[in-house]
């Protein structure tokens, strides 16, 4: 690993750092199901992802910082899985289960709504 | 909401992480680990800005839920359904259990 692609790295995790931050503290969303600011965050990467995979970079710098730098920074699984434990310990398992369902079938809903977005326009 | 000195610690704890995560370069091992580190650190009761620090800049960075997404979507390809289920859902299963134990386990320390 040389210079240049650790600065790749740095540039693209210090932006995913800070969007995420902004989006857990600034940004409010009200909807009718059990979205909270964390998936919000890990729906908008999994559109990221699928516009990046369907992109299909071929230079190796490209992939190092949006995929490791800044989707790896923005995204977080660990908050995810908070979540659910949460839900865990207070004994919420209806709730639970349906907070899992929900937020990975939309990012993967997501996910392929940037893939093919992307392949028809190119 | 955020002084300086803090902002740089969670800088260079989610450098750390994001360094830490392209060397081991396996998604369940990381995703296993991060899930247990922050059982461990959410039941130690440290500080505000400490726990900030370590869970949403080294926890978060260290796990990556695109990489997830990324696992499954290349199994997607390859397998068939039924399996991809199960996949899925050991993962869940692991991961919550490995927070759980991450948790009592501080507990019991302290």
């Amino acid at each position: 690993m040389d210079f240049k692609s650790i600065v790749y790295v740095l540039l693209g995790s210090t932006v995913g750092l800070v969007l995420r931050m902004f989006v857990k503290y600034k940004v409010t969303i009200k909807t009718g199901f059990y979205i909270n600011n964390t998936s919000v965050v890990n729906i908008l990467a999994s559109l990221f992802l699928g516009i990046l995979l369907a992109l299909n970079p071929i230079n190796q710098n490209l992939l190092l910082l949006f995929y490791v730098g800044f989707l790896g920074c923005f995204s977080t699984f660990s908050s995810f899985i908070y979540d659910l434990f949460v839900l865990f310990q207070s004994k919420q398992f209806v709730r639970l289960f349906f907070h899992y369902i929900e937020v990975i079938l939309i990012s993967f809903l997501f996910f392929y709504l940037g893939y093919y977005l992307i392949q028809i326009f190119i | 909401m955020i002084n300086v000195k803090n902002f740089l610690f969670l800088l260079i704890a989610s450098y750390f992480g994001t360094f830490l995560r392209f060397y081991v370069d396996n998604n369940f091992i990381i995703s296993i680990c991060g899930s247990f580190l922050f059982g461990f650190i959410i039941a130690r009761r440290l500080g505000k800005s400490l726990n900030h620090i370590l869970l949403s800049g080294f926890c978060s960075c260290f796990t990556s839920f695109s990489g997830f997404i990324f696992f499954l979507y290349r199994f997607i390809n390859q397998e068939d359904v039924l399996k991809i289920v199960l996949y899925l859902n050991i993962i869940f299963i692991s991961n919550l259990l490995m927070m759980y134990f991450g948790f009592m386990i501080s507990r019991k320390i302290s």
